[in-house]
């Protein structure tokens, strides 16, 4: 898909801004705060919703500013996808007291439902900020891993919806039952646990396949986009590690079982620590380049060029899952690589139907099919095939 | 600005049903205060009754004004089909839709450690005692399809298990009356799972 235009009122530094975009590479320069990153946000909330970079919707909303729109027009690929060929979004927000109230309208129509929002547009992002999926905690991977997972498989989001209510029942149970002598009686007789355990397996054990099944599928993807961009033949993998006491590496045989055999030879360890310590909740994943997990040994530039390989393998299994190239974003991606890597960066971003790209300047950028400069929250095009 | 001090009593009584806030506190309180004084004696009087003399079923734990409700009294009720649900007004909806001419069994809520409501509360036993002199073959659980609806069906299909009764539940999928283009993909995809060969 591609996006054909974009408008922006009262969104960040952008009072108004409409903008027509062609396929295949565009690019924003300008120099440092004036609004570059701002325009990747804005794709990117039209497409999940939420801003990669900040929590709050307020601070997405121009300063003093009661009201804030996003829009945008997505070209759908022609036949056999022969629905309507262009999709037009719209995002709002309005300020009311101290809540912000939001409303999505896809084709004019409201959408009450994330899910039914989420996979209108397809988008992969690249932000610096992103360097955390190497560097910081396991939440952030796993964060990652629910987005992205969500926007391909909207089933995926109820369970994990599902599997975070069942594991909060689980933890009241074990918690309320540890030294409550009628509890336990209880217990004995309705087998409760039994239950909980059941449901947290029946939901945890989908969210394991749909994970297990993502790495397998974008492993071959992250070798080879690795290599293309680093020219490096060590071979760079991303490990999937399940939260699960009774898994062991290389078993991914059926999730249900491996679950509850976990459940169950955690169970006086759940009681003694009044929490569920096997689940996806506890799930990993980790970089290695050449055997050696980038999180503890890797510089810099290596976790950059991980994080980069990672998203540009997920475009890549997107494209592949869907059938239609999903929107590469990359916000700054460009200025810490060498002239070579940035030339493959920009090949492997030319392959796609559309991508976005910003920088400070214009001279290594090469042949591009739209350049605008952007400056105090104004765009202006240098040249554009749109 | 300060109310007389009944006025004041009135509005704070009120604030406390649920889906009413302070405007509408205000709107009925000032509706009372215009209307008849026989007509606010009717009104208290009615509500005043309906905590004395409806209580629950003592077969279904339904809402009755007598010790059996009903449905329960009722010979034109099958025999031998049991609906389970969580809460007494589950029945009325179950009820509205004239196609089921069974009777219930109210649970009196679902098992959620969370709020503190283990099984324990839950009227199970009542529940299997029922079996026998209502020669029931087949429990139907009509519990929303939450994760709490979910693992109290499980529990109660557990604790049924070796009473050699059919359990059945509500069928879970698209809404009658939608197309499919507006139902939202997870339902969809949950529709997909819980499909069923035609004929």
């Amino acid at each position: 898909m591609v996006v054909k235009s974009l408008h922006l009122s009262n969104f960040r530094n952008y009072a108004s801004q409409e903008l027509q975009l062609p396929p295949g590479l565009v690019a924003f320069t300008g120099d440092n705060g004036q609004g570059k990153t701002n325009l990747l946000e804005a794709v990117c909330v039209l497409a999940t919703t939420k801003s990669p970079l900040v929590e709050r919707d307020r601070e997405l909303i121009r300063w003093d500013e009661k009201s804030a729109r996003l829009g945008a027009e997505i070209e759908l690929p022609p036949p056999p996808n022969r629905e309507a060929d262009v999709r037009r979004l719209e995002y709002s927000w309005r300020v009311e007291g101290q809540k912000v109230e939001r409303e999505m309208k896809v084709g004019g129509v409201p959408q009450s439902a994330v899910a039914s929002w989420l996979g209108q547009l397809q988008v992969i992002s690249f932000f610096p900020h992103d360097l955390v999926l190497v560097t910081g905690e396991p939440e952030e991977r796993r964060r990652f891993l629910n987005l992205e997972l969500g926007k391909i498989w909207p089933a995926y989001f109820s369970d994990i919806a599902r599997y975070r209510r069942a594991l909060q029942q689980r933890n009241a149970f074990i918690k309320a039952t540890y030294d409550n002598p009628n509890r336990r009686e209880t217990e004995e007789k309705y087998g409760s646990l039994g239950e909980l355990n059941r449901a947290l397996v029946s939901y945890g054990s989908r969210v394991l396949a749909a994970r297990s099944r993502f790495f397998a599928e974008i492993a071959p993807l992250l070798t080879e986009t690795h290599q293309r961009l680093s020219g490096l033949e060590g071979p760079f993998e991303v490990e999937y590690l399940p939260g699960l006491s009774a898994w062991r590496r290389g078993d991914e045989s059926d999730w249900s079982r491996l679950f509850l055999q976990s459940l169950e030879r955690d169970h006086s360890d759940d009681f003694r620590r009044s929490s569920t310590q096997s689940g996806p909740h506890r799930d990993e994943f980790a970089f290695k380049l050449g055997g050696v997990d980038l999180r503890r040994y890797g510089s810099q530039g290596q976790g950059r060029l991980a994080v980069l390989s990672l998203k540009i393998a997920l475009a890549h299994w997107v494209r592949d899952t869907l059938g239609d190239d999903p929107i590469l974003l990359l916000d700054d991606a460009l200025s810490e690589l060498d002239s070579t890597r940035r030339e493959l960066l920009l090949e492997e971003a030319k392959s796609f139907a559309q991508s976005v790209v910003t920088a400070t300047d214009a001279t290594f950028l090469g042949e591009v099919a739209a350049h605008f400069r952007v400056s105090e929250g104004k765009v202006e095009p240098v040249l554009t095939t749109a | 600005m300060l109310y007389p001090r009944p006025l004041e009593a009135l509005l704070y009584e009120l604030e406390k049903l649920p889906g009413v806030g302070p405007k509408s506190a205000q709107r009925l309180a000032f509706a009372l205060l215009r209307r008849d004084a026989q007509q606010n004696d009717d009104l208290a009087g009615a509500i005043r009754d309906v905590k004395a003399k409806i209580r629950p079923c003592e077969n279904c734990g339904n809402y009755t004004d007598v010790e059996i409700c009903d449905i329960c009294a009722s010979p034109k009720r099958e025999n031998g089909l049991l609906c389970v649900v969580a809460e007494a007004r589950d029945v009325l909806a179950i009820e509205n839709s004239n196609e089921f001419f069974g009777r219930y069994h109210v649970l009196g809520g679902l098992f959620n450690p969370l709020e503190g409501v283990g099984p324990e509360q839950l009227k199970i036993s009542e529940m299997i005692g029922r079996l026998g002199p209502e020669h029931v073959e087949e429990v139907i659980l009509a519990l929303s399809p939450t994760v709490e609806g979910e693992t109290t069906g499980s529990l109660v299909a557990r604790a049924l298990e070796k009473h050699g009764v059919k359990v059945t539940q509500l069928a879970r999928g698209l809404p009658f009356g939608g197309d499919l283009d507006y139902a939202d993909q997870v339902t969809i995809a949950g529709a997909l799972r819980g499909r069923r060969e035609l004929g």
